[in-house]
C-alpha cells in the first residue's frame, strides 16, 4: 500500500495542528496558573464588600468601614485601625501574597485569593 | 479503504482534541462563604453542587450555634433540664464526648463550665482563681449521662459541648453538602478543617498546620483525603499575669491550664466531632499516653504532636503525608 503524496501531507497537516494545539494548552495552563494570587478580597458580615488586585494599585488609599479603616497600598493591604477593644486585627500586619487578617469583633475578613499552590486550609 | 482510515484518524484526532478541550471546561465552579459563629471565622469552599449548598450549610452551622452555645442561657443546650429528651443535635456530640471521655480517662470533660468562668474564657475579663476557689469547683462539679434517650444531670451541673460543637457542625455542614450534590470541598471552622470529596483534579487536600509559637506561619502540611484535621494549641486562647500566660485547656484533674510539655496537637480521623474532641483531650494527656491511646486503637486517628521543646512526633499513619515547611522544628519523629 503506497501513500500518495496528497495523503501524507494531508496527515502531516493534522499532526501540526494537533501539536499547537497542545503547546497552546500548555503556554495557557503555564501563563495563567497563578493569575490572582495577588488579589485581596475584603468581606464584612460575610458580603464581599472590595476586590482588590494588589499588584495594580499605584497609590495608596484607604477603605473606611464599619468600625474599620483598610489601608491599601501598592502590593499589600493591612487593617489600619479598628474601634475594637483588642486591636489583634491592626497588629496582625501586613498581607502581600498570602494569609488574611479578621477582626472578629466587627466582624471583617480581609483575605488573599487562593491560588493553586497554596493550601486549601489551616489548622489551629 | 484509504478514504476510510483517513476518516478514522480525523475522527481519532478530533476525539482526542474534544477530550483535551472537555478537560479545561468540565471543572466544577468554586463557590466560597465565609460566615463568623461560635466565636470564630468560618469558611467553606465547595466545588460542585447545586447552587443552595452554601446557604444550607451555613443555615446548619448557624443553627448549631444558637442551639449549643453554653453561654447563651437562652439556648437549646443552656435550657435542657434533668430528665428532658435530648435533641439529636445536643446527643450526638454528647456522646462522641462521653466516648472520647471514656477512652482517655477523663481528659475530655463536658462539665468543666464553672472552671472556664471563673478563669474569665468565656467573658475574656481574665483572671486567676486561687487554688481553694478551684477545688471547691472541682469537687462541686457534676455529671451527665443519657438514659432512655433522656438527660441525667446531677444537681449544679452545666452542660458544655464546646470541646466538641465546631467538629459536629463541620460533620452537619459537610452532610449537608454531599446532599446539595458537593463533588468536593473544604471547611474551615475556626481553625477545624474538614474535607468532603475530592478536590476537582483528583490530588489530595492540604492543609497546613499552624506554627503554635508564630501563629500566622506554618510548621508544616498534610496531604489528605477526606478527613477532619483539628488542632487544639496552647496559643489559641490565652492570657498574661504577672509574667505567666495562661491557656484555655483545661485539666479536669487540676483546674488549671493544662501543663503536658505540649505546644499543640492536631488530629486526623473520619469523624470531625471526634476529631475536635480528641485534639483537646490528647493535648491534655500528653505525647506518650496520647501516643499509648493511638497504638491501643480504641479510637481510630492519626496525630502529629509540637512539643515545647520544638519536636515533632507524628503517627506512623501520617507520616507520607507530612510535608515540613518551617525548619525552626527539626525532622519529625514518628510514632510506630
Amino acid at each position: 500500500m503506497k501513500r500518495t503524496g496528497k495523503q501524507i501531507s494531508s496527515n502531516k497537516l493534522w499532526i501540526a495542528v494537533f501539536a499547537a494545539m497542545i503547546i497552546g494548552c500548555i503556554l495557557f495552563i503555564i501563563l495563567f496558573k497563578n493569575i490572582g494570587g495577588r488579589t485581596a478580597v475584603i468581606y464584612q458580615d460575610g458580603q464581599e464588600i472590595a476586590r482588590i488586585d494588589l499588584s495594580r494599585v499605584t497609590e495608596s488609599y484607604t477603605v473606611p468601614l464599619d468600625g474599620n479603616v483598610i489601608l491599601v497600598e501598592p502590593g499589600s493591604i493591612r487593617m489600619q485601625s479598628a474601634d475594637c477593644p483588642d486591636q489583634i486585627c491592626v497588629h496582625q500586619g501586613v498581607l502581600h501574597d498570602a494569609g488574611r487578617i479578621v477582626c472578629l469583633p466587627n466582624r471583617v475578613l480581609i483575605e488573599m485569593e487562593h491560588t493553586k499552590d497554596a493550601p486549601d486550609a489551616k489548622a489551629g | 479503504m484509504r478514504c476510510t482510515a483517513l476518516k478514522n484518524k480525523t475522527a481519532l484526532f478530533l476525539c482526542v482534541c474534544l477530550l483535551l478541550l472537555s478537560c479545561g471546561c468540565t471543572r466544577a465552579e468554586r463557590k466560597e462563604t465565609s460566615l463568623f459563629a461560635m466565636d470564630t471565622i468560618m469558611q467553606i469552599t465547595a466545588y460542585g453542587g447545586s447552587d443552595d449548598a452554601l446557604a444550607e450549610a451555613r443555615d446548619v452551622i448557624e443553627g448549631l450555634d444558637a442551639a449549643l452555645d453554653a453561654t447563651d442561657s437562652q439556648s437549646t443546650l443552656s435550657l435542657l433540664r434533668s430528665g428532658d429528651a435530648v435533641p439529636k443535635t445536643i446527643l450526638e456530640p454528647l456522646q462522641t464526648a462521653k466516648k472520647i471521655a471514656s477512652a482517655t480517662d477523663g481528659a475530655l470533660d463536658v462539665t468543666l463550665f464553672p472552671l472556664s468562668d471563673a478563669w474569665g474564657f468565656y467573658t475574656k475579663q481574665y483572671r486567676v482563681p486561687p487554688q481553694t476557689e478551684l477545688r471547691t469547683l472541682l469537687q462541686n462539679r457534676g455529671s451527665v449521662s443519657v438514659q432512655d434517650g433522656r438527660l441525667v444531670l446531677s444537681d449544679g451541673t452545666k452542660l458544655d459541648l464546646g470541646s466538641v460543637a465546631k467538629g459536629y457542625a463541620a460533620d452537619c455542614a459537610a452532610k449537608t453538602l454531599r446532599q446539595n450534590g458537593v463533588q468536593g470541598a473544604v471547611l474551615a471552622l475556626g481553625g477545624n478543617v474538614q474535607t468532603v470529596g475530592q478536590k476537582p483534579d483528583g490530588s489530595d487536600w492540604r492543609v497546613s498546620v499552624a506554627d503554635p509559637l508564630h501563629p500566622d506561619g506554618t510548621v508544616c502540611d498534610l496531604l489528605v483525603g477526606e478527613t477532619a484535621v483539628v488542632t487544639s494549641g496552647s496559643y489559641q486562647r490565652s492570657f498574661t499575669e504577672n509574667g505567666k500566660t495562661y491557656h484555655h485547656i483545661l485539666d479536669p484533674e487540676t483546674g488549671a491550664p493544662a501543663e503536658s510539655g505540649l505546644l499543640s496537637v492536631t488530629v486526623v480521623c473520619a469523624d470531625g466531632t471526634t476529631a475536635d474532641g480528641l485534639s483537646t483531650a490528647l493535648f491534655i494527656l500528653g505525647l506518650d499516653r496520647g501516643s499509648a491511646l493511638w497504638r491501643s486503637g480504641e479510637i481510630a486517628f492519626d496525630a502529629l504532636w509540637i512539643t515545647d521543646r520544638g519536636e515533632i512526633f507524628v503517627t506512623a499513619g501520617l507520616a507520607s503525608r507530612v510535608e515540613q515547611t518551617n525548619e525552626t522544628y527539626g525532622k519529625a519523629n514518628i510514632i510506630e
